[in-house]
């Protein structure tokens, strides 16, 4: 953070040398010329100008976390609440929108999480659009109106704030930790040797030194691509591979401790990777990832969460199985949950309409991962964007089938279609810990393949909208049903009803009930608190229900000394159920009493 | 004559008939003094083994509630400000303070810097007597050093940190409230156990009202339960085709919110020594676990301030009960490295012998598998060797290690008198009607009696001081120089660790916990042109380091072993040789 902050500093403080070295014979010009420029802008809109931009080319159109902040300011109301859910060592704050009728009322709820990694900013982007697509259309979309009346959506839209911000700063490198300090390669010093801007292009890329026996070698259908060498081949390497950087801490490893902080998406307690690069000093060790299970833990009525990251589950869905099912921990999707995944991945799937995403695996102490295996909740993580694989792909003569590279020339390839300069040419440049060696920077610029030019981002809001209006139809839903209530002569009172999930959705995924997170639906006989129960007991306790009809029979047996003439009631509570009740008269005795 | 003074003069006489001593005039007046204020403080025959006459007297025959421990720590550091340093990391969840004392000598050394031993106890607050052993030994090194070689040589060495309550909220819910021996276990924040949407509205229920959960009964002729013909208190089943007298209906309690199920949403429920990052699993797998790691705030403070100590090496976490030295790993699935293992071995061995009826056992195989216990973090992440002493045992009854399932009992009988346990009686019960409480009162079970408490304290600091005892600790055995030409010297230097523990665990080597040990040759007018390490005083397998050889980077100095380092040097040699290692400690030797 602080090394970013200094090196674009001084590349922007040369910049401006050589701008005024240049200027020199029209001086008098340039000093009016400034003064008119300061006077109408302020300093601060002067230097970023000579900076060529305010942020990286990538992210042209994509806000930073200030205006961010503006925008959810904006969309406050009294269906839109804004509260901080902490804050970050940067002094970021962790907002939460809350949106509904009611946004302090513990209603069934889905919880969308903007980018859970740094560098795939699109993801924030993306769910601040949704949120503010869905305050204008609150009253006109029918879908929306009906989804804000009855349940409440979590809107987290920058869950690692500080991460995020390094993104817009240059030199360019990619980055997804926060601001904690870390010793990047273990050697007890922190942040010794980050890498370097060595060609003063405001990109970090790589770095490849000419080796007789390299690690790596040109692509046959497009030199400026390198593939690993296939040693069972016999093929000889042409260069070594390096991160843009000097080995600033003598170590032969270069530019391997940036002190990069905790990554978001390596905290969290599912499949922790202990003492891993980025993963922390422990699970949920970061504000920023304790604020939001902490704000999950307290908010039992979550049934769906929706979070964006470059792991996806919706093309790619999780694969689980019966043998796995049998594990004491679990670490693959139950079959009973996979099902509805499933099949709910596949209407989202048809509301986005793409194809071809490339495979990435959730890394250790993914959130999704916890979302689903430790939270217990129906969990969707989108990618949102990727680069177009190239149409039907026919099999390439000329570089004889040469698989290894294959992503890196559909990027090269669409790259060229669009006019998007996201490749940085290899360039010679003199390096001090090779000196006499041929060294060549170059490579592709960060950021690119994982957010796209800013007018492809605007078609992907109403899908990602419409796939919320669709899990609107799938929350649970308990009906009491086939009421029977009898009184005895002798006043002892036999009340029996079924208690009906009519959901497409399970009352809760089999991994809620696994985990004990999922909060169980209480039935309860109101007015019936103080008898004498003989069977059954005020409140029963009910637990997962199967879609489309899954039930369960309740019945109560108990003196019932009439005092007051109010009626019992059935009701059913929960945090992921909207409140049921049924009516059972007392005044009407040994009369069989149905629901309609 | 007064009628005071005739008194006095009739004890002087007393006194001198009783010890057949003729005392000295200033002891005979301080003695009078004593008996005048009817005081009984002062030891006049010092009893070996402990302080002859504390600056702060503590009755370790008693237990203490928050508000005693925070005094006697007050008090401490105020009457010992060179030895021990008292602060507050931080409040726990009901705002009470986490007080850790800092003990060692502070006139000698830099205390930040001298190998240290953590102490925390009570992270199960119903096991009550940890908190006293760690008070204890804080008393004890605080009092004990004006006069003793020991404890003046470990705290000039070492330096201890000890947080005596780890769960300060729930101490006070058991010494104020209703409970069991077993309650609670859990911290105090809130917890909707039954996740029914209320929160703690089912705890226990003191039906009669005496301050203790005890068990409940009911008279059924076809029960499967009769009184012990002995011991009327104590439930024993029935025979097959016998027909017994009562069935057993658990602790005490009702079903206070409605849900068929008895006390079923009380403290907690969380189990703060589930809550530690090393081989963490979700509740479902390991009852008791929390949110995540170190979610419950306690916890978390001391870890923070463990985490920020690297000099600790050695660590002790008290808790009852079963008379164990337990070490970890908790889950079957770990292992702890073998080299390890061998110092706890070394340790534990002589930890039986201070501990009679206490077994060394490892927790996964020899207890039963924990899942994110505190003893692993320290262990596997912090790489300091910790132990985890169960106190109390059945042993101390009658000094059997085999004892017979009614020894208890007979031991409440001939020695507590009936003092440990609850007659049965009849009170009313909401749902049963007609029922009986009786049995274990809360303060016995897990607790030693007043009377074993002190012994308990002793023995188990004993141990503890042992282990502190063998932590690393480097010194410079020889400095040897020798010129091998007119312009070219060589240095060696034979570091050594005179105790069992390594300067670092292996598992701390390997995950890179603590930076290597420093061996230096400082000192201006010379160059180092080469260095290296070596385990062999001939050189014969030896590791070179380019980059500033002038600071060699030892990665460990075995337990009891010795690491040579050689200086090739340019120029006049003169300066000397420090060694600085993290849990090891520092030493300086000039140059010959």
């Amino acid at each position: 953070m602080h090394y970013c902050s200094t090196t674009s500093a001084t590349w922007a403080n040369r910049i401006l040398a050589n701008l005024l070295d240049w200027l020199q014979p029209y001086r008098r010009l340039v000093v009016v010329a400034l003064t008119l420029l300061l006077t109408l802008a302020g300093y601060t809109h002067l230097v970023s100008p000579l900076c060529g931009q305010d942020v990286p080319d990538p992210l042209r159109g994509y806000s930073k976390f200030a205006e961010i902040e503006a925008r959810l300011k904006q969309l406050e109301s009294d269906r839109a609440k804004l509260t901080s859910l902490g804050k970050t060592l940067g002094e970021r704050d962790i907002w939460l929108l809350t949106m509904g009728s009611q946004p302090d009322a513990q209603r069934p709820a889905i919880l969308v999480l903007g980018n859970v990694v740094g560098q795939h900013v699109m993801g924030r982007e993306l769910a601040m659009r949704m949120a503010e697509q869905m305050i204008k259309l609150k009253e006109t979309d029918n879908g929306i109106q009906q989804l804000l009346e009855s349940h409440t959506i979590y809107f987290i839209p920058s869950p690692t704030p500080d991460a995020t911000e390094k993104n817009f700063q240059f030199p360019v490198t990619g980055q997804n930790g926060n601001l904690s300090p870390t010793d990047d390669d273990k050697d007890f010093e922190t942040g010794e040797d980050p890498p370097s801007d060595l060609n003063h292009d405001g990109w970090i890329t790589m770095m490849r030194v000419k080796h007789q026996f390299g690690t790596h070698r040109s692509h046959p259908e497009d030199q400026r691509v390198l593939i690993p060498v296939d040693k069972s081949k016999q093929e000889v390497g042409e260069y070594m591979l390096y991160t843009e950087s000097l080995d600033k801490d003598s170590d032969g490893e270069f530019g391997e401790d940036s002190s990069a902080g905790v990554d978001f998406n390596r905290n969290f307690t599912f499949n922790y990777e202990y003492f891993g690069k980025g993963a922390g000093p422990h699970q949920v060790s970061e504000r920023e990832t304790r604020a939001v299970a902490d704000f999950m833990f307290d908010h039992p009525n979550i049934v769906f969460v929706l979070c964006f990251s470059p792991e996806d589950n919706l093309f790619q869905t999780w694969k689980g199985s019966t043998q796995t099912d049998q594990q004491r921990i679990k670490s693959k999707v139950l079959t009973a949950d996979q099902v509805h995944l499933d099949r709910l991945a596949d209407e989202f799937r048809k509301l986005h309409g793409g194809k071809g995403l490339p495979s990435e695996q959730a890394g250790q102490g993914s959130f999704s991962e916890f979302s689903y295996f430790h939270f217990g909740r129906w969990t969707f993580a989108s990618r949102g964007w990727w680069i177009p694989p190239p149409e039907a792909k026919e099999e390439n003569k000329s570089g004889g089938g040469e698989k290894r590279g294959a992503e890196e020339l559909s990027a090269l390839a669409w790259f060229d279609s669009q006019s998007i300069n996201g490749f940085v040419p290899w360039q010679q440049i003199s390096h001090p810990d090779f000196p006499g060696e041929l060294v060549e920077v170059g490579g592709f610029k960060p950021l690119m393949q994982l957010n796209p030019p800013i007018a492809l981002l605007e078609p992907l809001v109403l899908p990602h909208i419409e796939f919320l209006k669709k899990l609107r139809e799938q929350f649970p839903v308990l009906e009491i049903r086939d009421v029977k209530a009898v009184k005895h002569e002798s006043g002892l009172m036999d009340v029996r009803c079924r208690i009906v999930n009519v959901s497409p959705l399970p009352s809760m995924p089999e991994i809620g009930s696994v985990t004990r997170q999922w909060y169980p639906a209480q039935v309860s006989l109101v007015g019936a608190e103080n008898v004498k129960m003989i069977e059954g007991s005020p409140r029963i306790s009910v637990g997962r229900l199967e879609e489309n009809g899954g039930e369960k029979e309740l019945r109560w047996i108990f003196f019932s000394e009439q005092t007051t003439e109010s009626p019992f009631k059935i009701r059913i509570t929960a945090p992921t159920l909207q409140t049921v009740e049924f009516e059972i008269q007392r005044s009407q005795p040994e009369k069989e009493n149905h629901d309609g | 004559m007064t009628a005071n003074s005739s008194i006095l003069t009739f004890l002087f006489a007393c006194s001198f008939v009783l010890f057949g001593v003729l005392p000295d005039m200033r002891e005979c007046q301080l003695r009078a003094k004593q008996m005048e204020n009817g005081s009984n403080v002062q030891q006049v025959y010092k009893s070996v083994g402990g302080p002859t006459n504390p600056k702060v007297p503590v009755y370790w025959n008693r237990y203490h509630d928050g508000q005693q421990i925070t005094q006697i720590l007050q008090d401490l550091s105020e009457k010992f400000p060179d030895l021990l340093k008292l602060q507050s990391i931080g409040k726990s969840f009901e705002g009470r303070d986490l007080w850790v004392a800092t003990i060692t000598d502070f006139k000698v050394g830099d205390a930040s810097r001298k190998p240290g031993f953590w102490i925390d106890a009570g992270i199960h607050a119903n096991e009550i007597q940890a908190d006293e052993v760690a008070l204890y030994t804080a008393w004890f090194l605080a009092e004990m050093h004006a006069e003793n070689d020991f404890v003046q040589q470990l705290l000039r060495d070492r330096v201890f940190y000890i947080l005596p309550s780890l769960s300060p909220d729930s101490r006070e819910a058991h010494f104020y409230r209703a409970n069991s021996t077993n309650s609670p276990r859990s911290g105090q924040r809130p917890v909707d156990d039954d996740r029914d949407g209320m929160v703690n509205e089912d705890p226990a229920k003191d039906l009669n009202g005496d301050g203790h959960i005890t068990q409940m009964r009911i008279r059924d002729p076809n029960g499967r339960f009769k009184q012990h013909p002995k011991y009327p208190n104590m439930m024993v089943p029935v025979e097959e085709g016998e027909k017994g007298e009562f069935t057993l209906l658990g602790n005490e309690g009702i079903d206070a919110d409605g849900d068929g199920r008895f006390s079923d949403d009380g403290d907690g429920y969380y189990d703060p020594n589930r809550d530690w990052p090393w081989n963490w699993q979700p509740e479902y797998v390991q009852r008791g676990a929390f949110r995540y790691p170190l979610s419950l705030i306690e916890n978390r403070l001391a870890a923070d301030f463990i985490k920020s100590r690297s000099n600790i090496a050695g660590a002790q976490t008290y808790h009852n009960t079963g008379g164990m030295l337990l070490r970890g790993p908790g889950s079957k699935q770990d292992a702890y490295q073998a080299k390890d293992l061998r110092v706890y071995d070394e340790i534990g061995r002589v930890g039986e012998k201070i501990l009679p009826g206490y077994a060394y056992l490892n927790v996964a195989n020899d207890l039963y598998e924990v899942w994110g216990g505190e003893v692993d973090w320290l262990h596997q992440m912090q790489g300091i060797f910790t132990f985890t002493n169960e106190l109390f045992t059945q042993y101390n009854y009658f000094h059997k290690k085999d004892g017979t399932s009614d020894q208890t009992h007979e031991f409440d009988k001939l020695m507590l008198f009936g003092d440990g346990l609850v007659p049965w009686v009849e009170v009313d019960h909401p749902t049963y009607g007609k029922v009986e409480v009786g049995g274990f009162k809360k303060n016995w079970g897990r607790q030693p009696p007043g009377f074993m408490l002190q012994e308990e304290c002793h023995r188990n600091m004993a141990f503890t001081l042992y282990h502190a005892d063998q932590m690393p600790l480097v010194a410079i055995r020889d400095v040897q120089t020798k010129r091998l030409k007119d312009n070219l010297t060589e240095v060696i230097v034979a570091v050594e660790n005179q105790r069992i523990t390594p300067t670092h665990s292996t598992v701390d080597l390997q995950q890179k916990i603590t930076r290597p040990d420093h061996v230096s040759l400082t000192g201006t007018g010379f160059k180092v042109v080469m260095g290296q390490y070596s385990d062999d005083s001939l050189f014969r397998r030896a590791n070179i380091q380019d980059r500033k050889p002038e600071v060699i980077k030892v990665p460990v100095i075995p337990g009891r072993g010795i690491v040579y380092v050689r200086w090739l040097v340019e120029g006049e040699v003169k300066g000397q040789v420090v060694v600085d290692s993290i849990k090891g400690g520092q030493a300086i030797k000039l140059l010959p």
